[in-house]
């Protein structure tokens, strides 16, 4: 297939800015192929333009002929964003196709490197969050550049019949289930009071899509392929708490049910619930809804993964995650 | 002949175009070879096989220790492989010779068009395929994913870069596949 993608660069050579200087379509590309897992599977290929030091497209592309909501859904994802004032840090989409029955989709290359490579290896995870400081506001300031407020019908799909529907799932226990019954019922509480806004969000920004420099300076966000409408808050809350479990199984917990901030706190779970609070007081959202969006992070996390690989292994530890944060809440006794 | 079965294999998608026409597959297992059955090296134009078949494509997936990839055995691939047929070579350094020295070989016997790529993390479960040769791809393999961290880790990050400067990362990989076009009768002679 390597060949027919050859081609279609090519075909659109002008489109995707691989002519040389002298206006001619590039006739040497090198590849690197990053293979996919699970049964969307979807090929990533880096491509070298022959003389760039760097890789110049991202091309994406299907295992198999049939669609694959994972290469189509993505341009619209970032057709929407183009509005919200975010160049530079996501990918712009250059060119959608089909090669040999496949979807494919080219898109620019986002400097930096994933985050995920340095994780492990950093012994002061505060520090960490302090280099990634940028990343938090730019969070809120998509969300609040696309902030709107959410339908009936929204509300409901998004909060009340996940957590209807998840404390029916027989693999609670009881008092998890006696947590999740609270979170439904402060959560028709805060819904008269305090609705959610909707706000447009990526729904996967755990640390191998987050790009950093050398630093660890945020540069940008990349794979938004689940990106749409969706409730405010749920990305930071996700990519703190996948972050706090890469650096060494930080529990979240005590940052979205403790109080505001105290100056000078320094550890991770303090940064963190600095960043949650800053987004909340930025957007006007009431801080009681955190325990309510972690919840809810974790339960469209575990169905997002469903509908990507059923009953795959990422499914199951999204579950566990879920578990995990409802044990910790009632021993917090919430 | 046999047919293309769903999902396609990863290694699939480095061929200049995916498989079609008469595949022959030797060695390898699983999800890997599943183009049509893998046949034992007997079933090969070297064994008990029709000797004057031809194939679009002949994949070998991690061949037995015991093959010899040397001059003889690459003309005999070359041999097997359509004219304007594909070859895809899975060669575990530990019974192959590094990368130049293949496409040497292949180029000898008839192949062009010739690419090598590292897989890492092993034939299985690659998570990168990684073009070798050219110095700008490796060079930001090197600089993207071993650039921090521990000492040894910044050591291997220094000394791959160096490696890859001075043209021999090559052959340090543990494994690569080469991934040939047999030339037509015409560009032969």
């Amino acid at each position: 297939m390597r060949g027919e993608i050859e081609a279609w660069l090519r075909e659109g050579s002008a489109e995707l800015g691989l002519e040389n200087v002298a206006g001619q379509p590039t006739t040497a590309f090198h590849f690197a192929l990053l293979p996919g897992g699970g049964e969307r599977w979807r090929g990533v290929c880096l491509v070298w333009r022959g003389d760039s030091p760097k890789p110049c497209v991202v091309i994406k592309f299907a295992r198999d002929p049939a669609d694959n909501p994972r290469i189509s859904n993505e341009p619209a994802a970032l057709g929407a964003l183009a509005g919200f004032g975010v160049a530079g840090r996501v990918p712009r989409h250059l060119r959608g196709g089909t090669v040999a029955q496949r979807a494919i989709a080219a898109e620019t290359v986002v400097p930096g490197r994933p985050l995920s490579v340095l994780l492990g290896r950093h012994r002061r995870p505060a520090k960490l969050l302090s280099a990634l400081s940028e990343f938090p506001p730019w969070m809120t300031k998509i969300a609040a550049a696309s902030s709107r407020p959410s339908h009936r019908d929204e509300a409901e799909s998004w909060i009340t019949e996940p957590l209807r529907r998840a404390s029916r799932d027989p693999a609670l226990t009881e008092i998890e289930r006696s947590v999740l019954d609270d979170l439904l019922e402060e959560a028709g509480r805060l819904s008269d009071r305090a609705p959610l806004p909707a706000v447009y969000t990526h729904n996967d920004p755990g640390p191998p899509n987050v790009l950093v420099d050398h630093r660890c300076r945020f540069t940008g966000l990349v794979d938004w392929e689940g990106g749409g409408w969706g409730l405010p808050i749920s990305d930071l809350m996700y990519f703190l708490a996948r972050l706090g479990e890469d650096l060494g199984d930080i529990d979240l917990t005590p940052a979205i049910v403790a109080g505001p901030p105290q100056a000078l706190e320094l550890d991770y779970v303090s940064v963190a619930r600095s960043s949650l609070h800053e987004m909340c007081e930025e957007l006007g959202v009431e801080v009681r809804w955190l325990p309510v969006i972690a919840a809810l992070a974790w339960l469209h996390h575990a169905g997002r993964e469903a509908a990507r690989d059923p009953a795959g292994q990422r499914e199951r530890l999204a579950r566990r995650r879920l578990h995990r944060y409802l044990d910790g809440l009632a021993q917090r006794d919430l | 002949m046999a047919v293309a079965q769903s999902p396609a294999p990863d290694w699939h998608f480095l061929l200049p175009t995916l498989p079609h026409g008469s595949v022959l597959c030797l060695g390898g297992a699983g999800p890997r070879a599943s183009i049509g059955p893998p046949l034992s090296p007997k079933d090969g134009a070297e064994g008990g096989g029709d000797p004057l078949a031809q194939y679009d494509l002949v994949a070998l997936l991690h061949p037995a220790p015991r093959w010899a990839l040397n001059p003889a055995a690459a003309a005999t691939l070359a041999r097997i492989v359509r004219p304007g047929g594909t070859l895809y070579l899975e060669v575990p350094r530990r019974i192959g010779r590094t990368p130049t020295g293949m496409v040497r070989t292949l180029r000898r016997s008839g192949f062009s068009s010739l690419r090598c790529y590292w897989p890492r993390q092993g034939f299985e479960r690659p998570d990168l395929w990684l073009e070798l040769g050219h110095r700008r791809v490796n060079a930001y393999y090197a600089r993207q994913m071993v650039h921090t961290g521990s000492l040894r880790r910044r050591a291997v990050g220094a000394f791959l870069r160096v490696a890859i400067a001075g043209g021999v990362f090559e052959a340090l990989v543990p494994g690569y596949a080469v991934v040939a076009v047999r030339a037509g009768d015409d560009d032969a002679r």
